[in-house]
């Protein structure tokens, strides 16, 4: 790829990626021995106690999923921490690469190279805790994955757009935008019916289907790709206060 | 290579910092940016570097317009801040780091200047005192090569033998196709390695001149406080006035920088007049 221009350059994005990394080391590094240490206590006490039902290991599972997606929440929303500063943002702002590559090095490094590790580690945790190896390619995990990508996207919006307190800026920014949906289908549902309107939570995205699975995939790859070319536009804005 | 043309600026909700300002600094100098605290010096040098957008007007870097944060612009140029933190990482894992965005990195000009400012790049950046991480960046500043180098305050925080090296490293670079913008308060540090002085007063620049005609247009000379001499700008110092003439026959001492920058802030219309005919 050409890396004079202002093209997309593989090896600008690699830097950068480097560079967050080499940043973030101690950060990334505690959060290994975190997930290491997690999987010895977890399988030390399983072996204590001669293993865990299925029902169990699968709460287990759910569990550390849920713990999974909360850390990678929290990562993403650390991504441009730079800019939350002006003693720090005019290393972000006047690094060489365009904003475009600074989001995708974001995007891969808080998506792409977190989730590799964490389902890993996830898939690991799962054989050591008795389930079957295919147990982890079910829709369980599949709606753990898919519903993770889009959220992850927004806090990446987060991440762009708040100047302090991204996580919990994002977290409220989400439910206040939950809410204000809600209220407006609720006055819009009963203007239209006033007598009373049923629904049902559409199952499409809750079921093992492959066609359904594939709606799903294209659902999360349009939304998750919306939110991160609105963290684009945000980022391009974005200016020293 | 700096082209400000018609740049207006100001922040929410307040007056305008900079109005209508247009400023050409050619390559081959090193330029003294002064004015006095709130004068939007920091601002225009956050234009420059595109981490600001003007209200109207442009900034141009080699004709690229410094607000659109190209490759091409942000690789050729750099900025030490007043203010700024560095990573919690070592010296050496920084440059590892950051200099392949700079293509024409030097690495042993960035070694010199280290170790001219006794900085080690084993050490932890955040375990570094702050004049020694300014010394860290301003060795990284120079040693990236960029075309254009702005350092905003480079001397607050240096110790006193620092801004001397400081001097003497920025005295010797090679100047050919480059340009440094120094902004500062600390006229003494610094008036001896300007070759050009921009003043920047109420958001618009009220002197433009390069040192050799200022010293072709002015003479510094002290005179009697009962001396009828007429004089542009005097400050009076036991019996005496430390004063900005027009040139005379009598010979002038040193360009007093600081003097005539007083003079410039207090007496901008005279002192305009005298340079360009007209009132500023």
């Amino acid at each position: 790829m050409n890396t004079t221009s202002d093209n997309i350059s593989t090896n600008r994005i690699g830097h950068l990626c480097r560079r967050y990394i080499a940043i973030k080391r101690s950060m990334i590094l505690i959060g290994l021995a975190a997930m290491i240490s997690l999987i010895v206590l977890i399988s030390a006490a399983i072996s204590y106690y001669d293993g865990v039902t299925a029902r169990s290991a699968t709460s287990i599972i759910l569990f550390a999923f849920m713990i999974f997606k909360l850390t990678g929440y929290a990562l993403t929303s650390t991504m441009f921490y730079e800019l939350n500063s002006n003693s720090t943002a005019p290393q972000f702002y006047t690094l060489p690469a365009t904003m475009f590559e600074k989001l995708i090095s974001a995007w891969l490094i808080s998506f792409v190279a977190y989730s590799l590790v964490g389902i890993s580690v996830l898939y690991i945790l799962s054989l050591l805790i008795g389930l079957d190896p295919t147990w982890f390619f079910n829709i369980k995990v599949f709606n753990e994955i898919w519903t993770y990508t889009i959220i992850q996207s927004i806090f990446l919006l987060g991440a762009a757009h708040f100047r302090s307190n991204n996580f919990l800026s994002t977290v409220v920014a989400m439910l206040g935008v939950v809410i204000l949906f809600g209220l407006l289908a609720l006055v819009i549902s009963n203007t239209i019916y006033p007598k009373g309107w049923f629904f049902r939570i559409p199952t499409t995205l809750f079921t093992s289907s492959t066609s359904r699975i594939i709606s799903t995939c294209i659902i999360t790859l349009v939304a998750s790709t919306f939110f991160i070319w609105l963290s684009y536009l945000r980022l391009k804005k974005q200016q020293l206060t | 290579m700096i082209s400000i043309k018609d740049l207006s600026f100001s922040y929410k909700r307040s007056k305008p910092l900079i109005k209508e300002l247009d400023l050409e600094l050619p390559s081959g100098n090193i330029y003294g940016l002064f004015g006095l605290n709130g004068a939007g010096k920091t601002t225009l040098l956050n234009i420059i570097t595109g981490m600001i957008f003007p209200k109207s007007g442009a900034c141009y870097l080699h004709a690229q317009d410094t607000k659109k944060r190209a490759v091409q612009t942000l690789r050729e140029m750099y900025i030490v801040p007043e203010q700024f933190d560095l990573p919690k990482i070592t010296g050496n894992k920084y440059v590892e780091t950051h200099r392949p965005f700079y293509p024409r990195f030097d690495e042993d000009l960035m070694l010199t200047i280290l170790k001219e400012f006794e900085v080690d790049l084993l050490q932890n950046l955040l375990q570094l005192s702050f004049g020694q991480r300014k010394k860290f960046l301003i060795a990284f500043a120079i040693a990236t090569n960029t075309k254009l180098l702005i350092f905003d305050e480079p001397t607050n925080g240096l110790d006193i033998p620092s801004k001397s090296q400081f001097r003497r490293i920025i005295a010797s670079l090679n100047l050919e196709e480059k340009c440094v913008l120094i902004s500062t308060h600390q006229v003494r540090d610094l008036g001896s390695m300007i070759d050009h002085l921009i003043v920047l007063k109420n958001g618009s620049i009220v002197f433009d001149h390069s040192v050799q005609e200022i010293e072709k247009r002015l003479s510094f000379q002290k005179i009697n406080s009962d001396s009828s001499t007429p004089y542009l700008y005097g400050e009076e110092t036991l019996g005496e006035i430390h004063a900005i003439l027009p040139p005379s026959d009598n010979r002038s001492l040193e360009l007093d920088l600081e003097l005539l920058f007083n003079g410039i802030i207090s007496k901008t219309d005279e002192i305009s007049e005298h340079f360009n005919g007209v009132k500023s």
